[in-house]
């Protein structure tokens, strides 16, 4: 069952990668073009920095996913304050100066709003949703996009930027990106709480329960050596030298250098 | 690489795709339309503004400093300590007269229990009550409940998620996962990578269930076996390739048909009203339909002519984005279907779409041969 599952999400990772080559936006690596456009509030604005990683965000005023990712860029903008980042959000011409004005106070968005004059850099890049965030590098060049997504869309962007300054690497990125099941720990996490709840009952010379909480500790994960000692100790402290031989021995079956499991096979055999 | 994922988002004549986000089924088209507006999705995780979890007052017993005490009666599950009566454990004292705790809950707690402070240190999702106090949810001795929770899960976790719980009691459409299910299905209630706390990205957590044949909505229709669409259909929309499925959909129940977040015609055809594709357009621009002539708003135009404008926008049969494009993942560019379900006795018509530099064309269809041409000038 376990393995037809692991099958299946493999399977379907890799009709995710298949999946990368169908669309028809600009490829990572692609130099966007640098252009001068009108500010809302006034003035002129570029869209790209000079030499510096950029963010291009790209938003709809009045859409609920705009809204949301408004609050997040104006939570992330301000983190990355003191980085060298050229912040640059874009609407399109059609869109209402008001509208637009009203959703950037609400948010409190404080990098320049730039307006799309025909529609260009929309074209250019051919984005078709919102919100969407398009990350570029140094060189002007695509470094990533990221279209909204109602979970974790913060988290994302922020590691994107972080890899783009050389400040998370490729495997750090994609932990973040791809995150692995948060479980509640396993077999190996119960081994281990049955392994120091036993440790406490030994302390207080407890030596049934000592010896119960080894055997849970050793069904959860059977390479654990400390819970054999711990039996060891346990068969011991009730006086049963044949049983904490055993356990003793089984300990340094798994690793031979384990002091604790010599001296109380050495104290047994006494 | 995240980055490989790019260029799946739809381009040019995908725009209209994300009104097709619309069902979880490839099979027939169903006429449900908007249902009642009784229930709306809960958004923004909103809580009681009370800590307060719902413990039945038979419960409540030797109370003291927040945690509760040994229950009398038949219990479900029992701490080991307490059955051990190490009392030693966690309290002051002896067994016979246990008095107080020798430290703060939750530093007792990870005395052995540690891989949890681990997870509530590590995890950048942290769920406020595990953080404050392990007895907010478990009786430290036993309960009538399994893994010591002070009460069922979901009366717990809707005690405080109130807005959840309204949500639950007066969904119309209703998803199976919920019935009978626990709230830890999908949801670690301690700490997450994932925001909500979720065990897995929304798409993980789906696919678990949905990669089946045979498996049926609440109201008996055959839902699609996502593992072999998105095997068999390489194209696949944005959300899809983000693995959002939330983008769309509302996982714990709602009011529109396909447990979608907002309103989607269901029907072939539909008069075009802007509100009546507002799931579309939580990330599309209305624009791509409001507009007659554009150069830039869609690859599908004739020239400056807007095809999806035509199209759709109509006051009487406006063809939905269904007509032409798959919700979810196709074998063709933009998530053009092979062919157009037509009627509701599983009829399609072939499309025969075919897709130039500049432009394209559909043949022996809805309409005899038509092609477009984005340079063509007016």
């Amino acid at each position: 069952m376990m393995k037809r599952f692991v099958l299946m999400v493999l399977a379907v990772t890799g009709a995710l990668a298949l999946a990368g080559s169908a669309g028809a936006q600009p490829p990572p690596g692609t130099l966007v073009q640098q252009v001068a456009l009108s500010r809302i509030g006034g003035g002129t604005g570029k869209l790209l920095g000079d030499g510096t990683v950029g963010v291009i965000f790209f938003f709809e005023a009045g859409q609920p996913h705009s809204l949301d990712a408004l609050q997040m860029m104006h939570q992330c903008e301000q983190e990355f304050a003191k980085k060298a980042v050229h912040w640059t959000a874009i609407v399109s011409d059609s869109a209402s100066a008001d509208a637009v004005s009203a959703d950037i106070k609400a948010s409190g968005l404080a990098m320049q709003v730039l307006v799309d004059k025909g529609d260009q850099v929309y074209a250019e890049l051919k984005v078709i949703l919102h919100p969407l965030v398009v990350i570029t590098d140094k060189q002007n060049k695509v470094a990533a996009y990221e279209p909204y997504q109602r979970i974790n869309y913060c988290n994302v962007v922020r590691a994107q930027l972080q890899h783009a300054l050389g400040e998370l690497d490729d495997k750090g990125l994609e932990a973040i990106v791809h995150p692995a099941a948060s479980t509640q720990g396993g077999e190996a996490a119960v081994a281990q709480r049955e392994l120091r709840m036993g440790q406490r009952h030994l302390e207080a010379k407890r030596y049934p329960q000592a010896a119960a909480a080894a055997n849970k500790a050793i069904a959860a994960d059977a390479k654990l050596v400390d819970a054999y000692v711990l039996l060891g100790q346990a068969s011991a402290g009730q006086g049963d030298c044949k049983a904490a031989g055993a356990a003793f021995d089984k300990a340094l079956g798994l690793d031979k250098s384990n002091a604790a499991a010599q001296e109380g096979r050495k104290a047994c055999t006494k | 690489m995240k980055n490989q994922r790019i260029p799946v988002r739809p381009s040019a004549l995908a725009l209209v795709v994300t009104f097709l986000f619309a069902s979880f089924v490839l099979s027939p088209i169903v006429a449900q339309g908007r249902e009642s507006q009784a229930a709306a999705p809960a958004k923004g995780g909103k809580m009681a503004p009370s800590p307060g979890l719902a413990r039945p007052a038979s419960d409540v017993i030797n109370y003291k400093d927040g945690v509760l005490g040994p229950q009398k009666g038949e219990v479900a599950s029992e701490h080991s300590p307490y059955a051990d009566g190490a009392c030693d454990f966690c309290h002051k004292g002896d067994a016979r007269n246990p008095g107080g705790l020798l430290k703060p809950v939750n530093q007792l707690c990870f005395d052995c229990h540690s891989e949890f402070e681990e997870m509530m240190t590590k995890r950048a999702v942290k769920h406020a009550p595990a953080l404050k106090q392990c007895t907010n949810c478990h009786n430290p001795h036993n309960s009538r409940n399994k893994q010591l929770l002070v009460s069922d899960q979901v009366t717990m976790c809707t005690s405080c998620h109130t807005a959840m719980k309204t949500l639950l009691d007066t969904a119309t459409v209703k998803h199976g996962a919920m019935e009978g299910a626990k709230c830890t299905n999908c949801h670690n209630p301690h700490a997450s990578a994932v925001e909500k706390l979720l065990i897995q990205l929304p798409f993980d957590m789906c696919i678990r269930c949905h990669s089946q044949d045979g498996l049926k909505d609440h109201s008996g229709v055959a839902l699609t076996n996502f593992k072999t669409l998105l095997e068999n259909n390489p194209v696949w929309h944005a959300p899809v390739a983000g693995k959002d499925c939330s983008a769309c959909h509302t996982p714990h129940g709602g009011r529109n048909f396909r447990l979608l977040v907002e309103p989607y015609p269901a029907k072939f055809y539909a008069p075009y009203e802007a509100e009546n594709y507002a799931l579309c357009f939580t990330c599309h621009s209305s624009n791509m339909v409001d507009v007659p002539q554009t150069t830039t708003l869609t690859g599908f135009r004739d020239g400056p002519k807007n095809l999806h404008y035509v199209h759709v926008n109509k006051a009487d049969r406006g063809r939905t984005c269904r007509a032409c494009h798959e919700v979810h993942a196709s074998k063709q560019a933009f998530q053009i279907r092979d062919s157009v379900p037509f009627g509701d006795r599983g009829w399609s018509i072939k499309l025969n779409y075919k897709r130039t530099a500049t432009g394209g064309s559909c043949d022996k269809t809805c309409h005899s041969l038509k092609d477009y041409d984005r340079s063509k000038k007016q």
